[in-house]
């Protein structure tokens, strides 16, 4: 069943490392409204600065372009879609384990996607290679919807 | 990012205060590989109290000191570690290469100070 969004916003910002910190905290302000506990907030913030670097990094490994984030709120919880427009992912099931990284020579740890999957409800990506990357990930927040419906 | 620098015979000594991500790992990168150069340093303690983010940016440029240390088998400890970073030392497995103490003091103790 789709649940009713109660709350979104979208923005679109240079996909340069200076912005990493302004949209892990841009999500947990927005986050904020569902009253989610330091821990909640900080587990947000740590997946969207992995998303977010991720498509800073890979997506346009060696030009500009533009990351988008779109949240919204679908009463207990939080949905975030970090999007770039670079290079995509050839191989997802091998990017997505744990310590795979394609860039040692950045010294990546290869542990963006495992922190995201620990940190979140879910993860889902879809990727074309030469189209670009969406990262969709989900957290239920502990706390509800303050004053809202109720829940069941 | 502010890094300060502390030296205990061949121990530095990194206090990192700030929130580490790709965008500030240079900074710290930088400071420690420029103390490395020197080559006077063995061991490295991180006093992590006013680190207040760290995602997985952080984990590689610590990785990456560590490994320069192992060439020496040289250690690296940290303490003071804030929950969030706590979470991602054990969830990553970080701590297993890189030990956590309670303080500084039980650091020190470690590495037979
Ligand atoms: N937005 C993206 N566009 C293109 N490739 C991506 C994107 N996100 C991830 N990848 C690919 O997936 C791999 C794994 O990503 P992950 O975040 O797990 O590790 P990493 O970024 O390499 O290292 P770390 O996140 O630990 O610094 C990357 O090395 C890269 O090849
Ligand atoms: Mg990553």
């Amino acid at each position: 069943m789709k649940m009713e969004v109660t709350n979104y916003f979208t923005i679109t910002f240079p996909a340069t490392s200076r912005n990493e910190a302004f949209a892990r905290v841009v999500v947990a302000a927005f986050a904020a409204q569902l009253d989610p506990t330091l821990d909640e907030l900080n587990e947000i913030k740590t997946a969207v600065s992995e998303a977010v670097t991720n498509a800073i990094i890979h997506g346009y490994p060696d030009r500009e372009g533009e990351v988008v984030i779109s949240c919204s709120l679908h009463r207990d919880s939080l949905e975030v879609i970090v999007k770039d427009s670079g290079v995509g992912i050839d191989n997802l099931e091998q990017a997505r384990e744990p310590l795979f990284t394609s860039r040692p020579d950045l010294e990546r740890a290869g542990m963006g996607f495992t922190v995201m999957e620990e940190f979140m409800d879910s993860v889902s990506i879809e990727t074309k290679p030469g189209q670009g990357t969406a990262v969709t990930m989900t957290k239920k927040i502990s706390a509800g919807e303050p004053g809202g419906n109720e829940r069941n | 990012m502010k890094v300060a620098k502390d030296h205990r015979g061949d121990i530095l000594i990194i206090a990192a205060d700030g929130e580490l991500d790709h965008h500030t790992a240079a900074v710290l990168k930088s400071s420690i590989q420029e103390e490395l150069d020197k080559g006077r340093v063995r061991h490295i303690i991180l006093d992590l109290s006013a680190l207040s983010f760290m995602d997985s940016s952080g984990l590689g440029v610590l990785l990456g000191r560590y490994k320069e240390l192992a060439k020496w088998q040289g250690k690296m400890l940290a303490f003071g570690l804030q929950p969030l970073v706590e979470k991602l030392f054990l969830m990553t497995g970080l701590n297993k290469l890189i030990p956590v103490c309670a303080s500084l003091d039980d650091c020190l103790r470690a590495l037979g100070v």
